[in-house]
């Protein structure tokens, strides 16, 4: 049956906006970087955002800190599923692998929380490499279920490892160990949100970077059609590996920055509905676009709060989740391409862009 | 060629879009230093005890609503009454979906933005949310029989509500010592620090069950583990797994003729939920070690405290929990925090972990006759167990009020 | 020897609810090409169905097939409004569209009848049989009978009907179906609404033993993915033995394996799971075949 899972893989392929707007970024790359005005809205935002931080509370922050721990995990799924063409449906687990790694390390042996990241995000590199060795044999949904096979698993194994990872009550610090360095004048929330702007903007120029060199024309091959990536002498199966470790280490970044903020790792943060979450994300927002991580983390993290504060009451809470359920289902009916997608499609077509079908 | 300005157009505001997403979403203002320093200082005052609330409203845990609507049909009561000493009681309850990071948001939320001055969270993940409220000194009842939730050296403003999980294991494990010496034990319970801290309970009253068996929660169908205790001739069955797994478990060992004498985990022996589903015949002679009422059970048709949580729940709350014993315990609770609040005449975090480790001999709706509530170790409030056995229709004493306050000690 | 009987009786009883799950979880992947996160979910409304027209007064004889008939309208009706809309923008879209079909379901379920559990009778009543050291109880026997009833009509269907015959055609080459006139879509969504009738079934044999909760078909649903896969996607009749080879499986490994315990059961499937792929990707009843490029 694995012409059907190829089937709609290939006419998604040809039904992506990425499509039509093949040529257009070829020639908006011609210019130098400083002219094109994609880079000035991204640094437009990057000021912004760090301008935020003294504008809002510090409730606030917090909550947009948890977005920007999220949106780099979408953004490392991102890289695996919209340029790649891998499923992953374990991406919460590579997420909880790094949160408990950084923790362990800090709670457990001391170290500084620079130095238990990135052994976080080396932990979890290594590990999504191993899962991608699967990959080499199995793809589509096939991949997908080994996946989730992690995602079931691995809350199971934190609770029952206890010895190392406190069990089913986790391990918890009395404090969020990222701190302002002495002679910040700022609060924790406030360096939190600012240092996690840095870590989102530099993972997205990194990943920018890599999918746009040569080694982005090999990935874009590989997605397409790997058998004729291997004839033009892509070495597939170690590409397969690079772009899983990669794409799960960023996974474990932003899961030991989200678990060291929140000065806490439970099982039950990392289960396997937080790697469907992970997930939707990634196509809410739009698997292609880089900004699309950002919305559909946004989307994740905010939806189901505004939902319930409107609903609220202690009977609501069925209500929420139906409400979410559908505003998840409307927004794959009216815009295919994730949110992020979909806005520059609107964008285009108001500006008197040539008239596209939304689908093929 | 017409293309390129718009699509470079599109890209630029989605760019943006994705940005001012975030800040919108942020809409209120930082405020201001005053607002922070106004709780825990405000006795006397006439301004509202603002109580929050995170609780399971929704996903796989959402029947622990039913404690948010009992307590807060509870706080409505108090409220029509005239308040604590005069002050309203403003309960905000927030939905959490059992996720820690959302209920550590909540959290921050009900302390930072509506100035929360107790926080009530519900479960385990409660641990992973107090660090938080003790560093900001706030005065957190956490739902949870877990023994981190006793450790007020290391959380001083967080109390918890229920016994200690391993009190029960204590006070099972001396009844069948006392009922049946020769008995081969067997436990069949969740995987997670609740069965291991009843199983430790056990130990420490000197008995090691012959044979512990658990499975992850959600896993209801449990005949595997049935027929491997029966083979390895389990005659006493201490059935501690929650949820729909209890009832299940239930019919299932009346369908394969397993009768073992068996006591049921507190908390899943109600009649709404375990023994009514599971059909009364099939749990008739079981035992189990209780300190709640069950607001379902026709013995408490008449009493005082059980009439006043099912005309406020029905006043207040939502009817459908007039039977629900998960209601009834939220409604303890609220009544527990408001005790304490009358005690510290104000919510500061200090003043309500004292008023709340003073409590002695006080009455509460919620738990059996002939029980008081009085700070016991660990700060829990609730340590005293009788235990009832159920005739077909209802639960009955079995023995008399044992006090796992004197157990711990000796 | 006679706890080891037991425990494979017992774990081919439960295999079979599991059989039934992954028989429709197959259905649909055949047809639509995604695996449906919200396959239990439907059986576990079909199950509160059964109950309130069980509660009616309706006797067992005609809940099953005016079940039966609703679920496949119910299923025909999702495929058609909710899933149509998506489908051509590739195989995660559609698994994400199933996974809110799944919160959404879940939801209506607990808005209409609470989260607490409730206990349904038997349709079979609560005989209990021996026969030498083994204990079976009717629901097991008359449930059994159910469940492997339904997937022999579903099999007969796809065999000997002309119908059957449109069904594999499309889900063996949508585009060559197409040419020949058969309606492809019409196919897709007949596909859906089988699935959702023998997921159904599932769901009325399930209730009485596990009682009626939204969370019913949870854990089910993670066991009937391992059993498709174990099976292999392309094959009915390998989604049912694997249905039953998980059943049996994880109940004899948590009893007799040491190490895993009941807490690890779940890992059992999913750990046979990761071999099979790795040794055989298109399962054991699949047939391999060469993926189009």
């Amino acid at each position: 049956m694995a012409t059907s899972i190829s089937g709609p893989a290939t006419r998604t392929v040809a039904a992506t906006p990425g499509s039509p707007r093949a040529a257009a970024p070829a020639l908006d790359e011609l210019r130098p970087l400083w002219r094109r005005p994609v880079t000035w809205a991204w640094t437009a935002l990057f000021v912004v955002a760090l301008v935020v931080p003294f504008l809002i509370s510090d409730y606030d922050l917090f909550k947009a800190t948890r977005v920007l721990t999220v949106a780099i995990a979408v953004a490392g799924l991102n890289l695996l599923i919209g340029r790649a063409g891998q499923i992953s449906a374990g991406h919460g687990a590579l997420y909880g692998l790094g949160a408990y790694t950084a923790m362990i390390l800090v709670k457990e042996l001391g170290w500084g929380w620079p130095l238990a990241v990135l052994a976080a995000v080396i932990v979890s590199g290594a590990a999504g490499w191993l899962i991608g060795l699967p990959a080499l044999r199995v793809r589509g949904l096939n991949l997908g279920l080994l996946t989730i096979a992690i995602a079931a698993i691995f809350p199971l194994l934190l609770s029952r490892f206890e010895g190392i990872t406190g069990g089913t009550i986790g391990l918890q610090l009395a404090g969020s160990p990222i701190t302002p360095p002495g002679g910040l004048a700022l609060t924790p929330e406030q360096f939190q949100f600012l240092l996690l702007v840095v870590v989102l903007a530099v993972v997205l120029v990194l990943l920018r970077n890599l999918t746009t060199g040569p080694l982005g024309r090999a990935v874009e091959a590989l997605r397409v059609n790997p058998l004729m990536a291997r004839s033009e002498g892509v070495d597939v199966n170690r590409l397969t590996l690079t772009m899983f470790g990669i794409s799960s280490a960023v996974a474990g970044l932003g899961g030991a920055l989200g678990g060291l903020v929140l000065a806490s790792t439970v099982p039950d943060s990392y289960s396997m509905f937080f790697s469907l979450t992970l997930l939707s994300a990634c196509v809410v927002g739009g698997s292609r676009t880089w900004a699309g991580s950002l919305v559909g983390a946004a989307f994740i993290v905010y939806l189901p709060d505004v939902i319930s504060q409107h609903i609220g009451s202690t009977t609501g809470g069925q209500w929420s989740q139906l409400v979410y359920a559908v505003a998840l289902l409307l927004t794959l009916f009216f815009l295919p391409a994730g949110v992020a997608g979909g806005a520059g499609r609107l964008v285009t077509r108001l500006t008197g862009g040539p008239r596209r079908r939304s689908k093929a | 060629m017409s293309d390129i300005p718009g699509l470079v157009r599109r890209r630029v505001v989605v760019a943006l879009a994705a940005g001012s997403l975030l800040l919108t979403a942020a809409c209120s203002g930082r405020a201001d230093d005053s607002s922070e320093s106004a709780s825990g200082s405000s006795a006397g005052s006439d301004e509202p005890i603002v109580v929050g609330m995170s609780f399971p409203l929704s996903g796989p845990l959402s029947g622990a609503a039913a404690v948010a609507d009992g307590a807060a049909a509870y706080f409505e009561r108090v409220n029509a009454e005239g308040g604590v000493d005069g002050r309203e009681i403003d309960y905000q309850v927030l939905d959490d979906g059992y996720d820690p990071a959302r209920q550590a948001e909540n959290a921050r939320q009900l302390v930072d933005q509506e100035d929360a001055g107790v926080v009530l969270t519900f479960g385990g993940i409660s641990s992973a949310t107090a660090p938080y409220l003790n560093g900001e000194k706030v005065a957190h009842v956490a739902f949870g029989t877990q023994a981190a939730l006793s450790d007020t050296d290391t959380t001083p403003y967080t109390r918890g509500w229920f016994p200690d999980g391993s009190w029960e294991g204590q006070v099972v494990a001396e009844h069948i010592q006392e009922e049946s010496p020769d008995a081969v034990v067997g436990v069949l319970g969740i995987a997670n620090d609740l069965t291991t801290s009843q199983v430790d309970g056990m130990a420490a009253a000197g008995l090691t069950p012959d044979k512990v068996l658990t499975v992850p929660p959600g896993v209801v169908d449990l005949t595997s583990q049935l027929n491997e205790l029966r083979g390895a001739g389990v005659d006493t069955l201490f059935l501690a797994v929650v949820g729909p797994a209890q009832p299940a478990t239930l019919r299932t060992m009346a369908d394969i003729g397993y009768q073992p004498t068996t006591y049921l985990y507190s908390a899943a022996s109600d009649l709404a939920t375990s023994v009514g589903p599971a059909g009364p015949e099939n749990a008739t002679n079981a035992f189990t070690a209780q300190y709640f009422k069950d607001p379902a059970d026709p013995r408490w048709a008449d009493d005082e405290g059980v009439q006043a949580f099912k005309e406020d729940i029905a006043e207040y709350g939502d009817e459908a929990n007039a039977d629900s014993y998960l209601a009834i315990e939220g409604y303890g609770a609220a009544a527990a925090i408001v005790a304490a609040l009358e005690e510290s005449g104000g919510e500061g975090g200090d003043a309500f972990a004292e008023a709340w480790d003073s409590i002695d001999g006080v009455d509460n709706p919620a738990i059996l006759p002939d029980m008081q509530l009085s700070a016991g170790p660990g700060s829990r409030l609730v340590h005293q167990y009788r235990i009832l056995q159920f005739d077909g229709t209802s639960w009955q004493d079995a023995g008399d009020v044992v006090d796992a306050a004197d157990l711990a000690q000796g | 020897m006679s706890e080891l009987l037991q425990q494979t009786v017992s774990g081919l009883t439960t295999g079979l609810v599991y059989a039934a799950l992954a028989l429709a979880i197959a259905l649909v992947f055949q047809g639509t090409g995604t695996l449906n996160f919200a396959q239990g979910e439907f059986a576990t409304l079909a199950a509160f169905v059964s109950f309130a027209l069980s509660t009616a007064g309706l006797s067992w004889w005609l809940i099953v097939p005016v079940l039966v008939v609703l679920a496949f309208v119910f299923g025909a009706g999702v495929e058609r409004l909710l899933v149509r809309p998506v489908e051509g923008n590739g195989p995660l879209a559609l698994l994400t569209v199933t996974a809110a079909l799944l919160l959404g379901t879940n939801a209506v379920v607990a808005l209409i009848w609470g989260t607490d559990v409730r206990s349904m009778p038997s349709p079979f009543g609560d005989a209990v049989h021996h026969v030498g050291p083994l204990t079976f109880t009717a629901q097991a026997l008359g449930g059994g009978a159910l469940v492997l009833t339904a997937m022999v009509l579903c099999g007969a269907i796809f065999r000997f009907t002309p119908l059957g015959l449109r069904l594999r055609a499309v889900a063996d080459n949508p585009d060559s179906a197409r040419l020949l006139g058969i309606s492809t879509g019409l196919m897709l969504a007949v596909g859906w609404g089988i699935a959702a009738a023998v997921g159904a079934v599932a769901g009325l044999v399930a209730a009485p033993t596990l009682g009626l909760s939204p969370e019913l078909m949870t854990n089910a649903l993670l066991l009937a993915l391992a059993a498709v896969t174990l099976g292999g996607f392309s094959s009915r009749l390998g989604a049912v033995v694997g249905g039953l080879l998980i059943g049996v499986l994880s109940n004899l490994a948590s009893r007799y394996v040491p190490g895993i315990g009941g807490d690890l059961q779940l890992v059992v499937p999913f750990a046979v799971i990761f071999l099979v792929l790795l040794v055989r990707p298109q399962g054991l009843f699949g047939r391999p075949s060469a993926v189009r490029a």
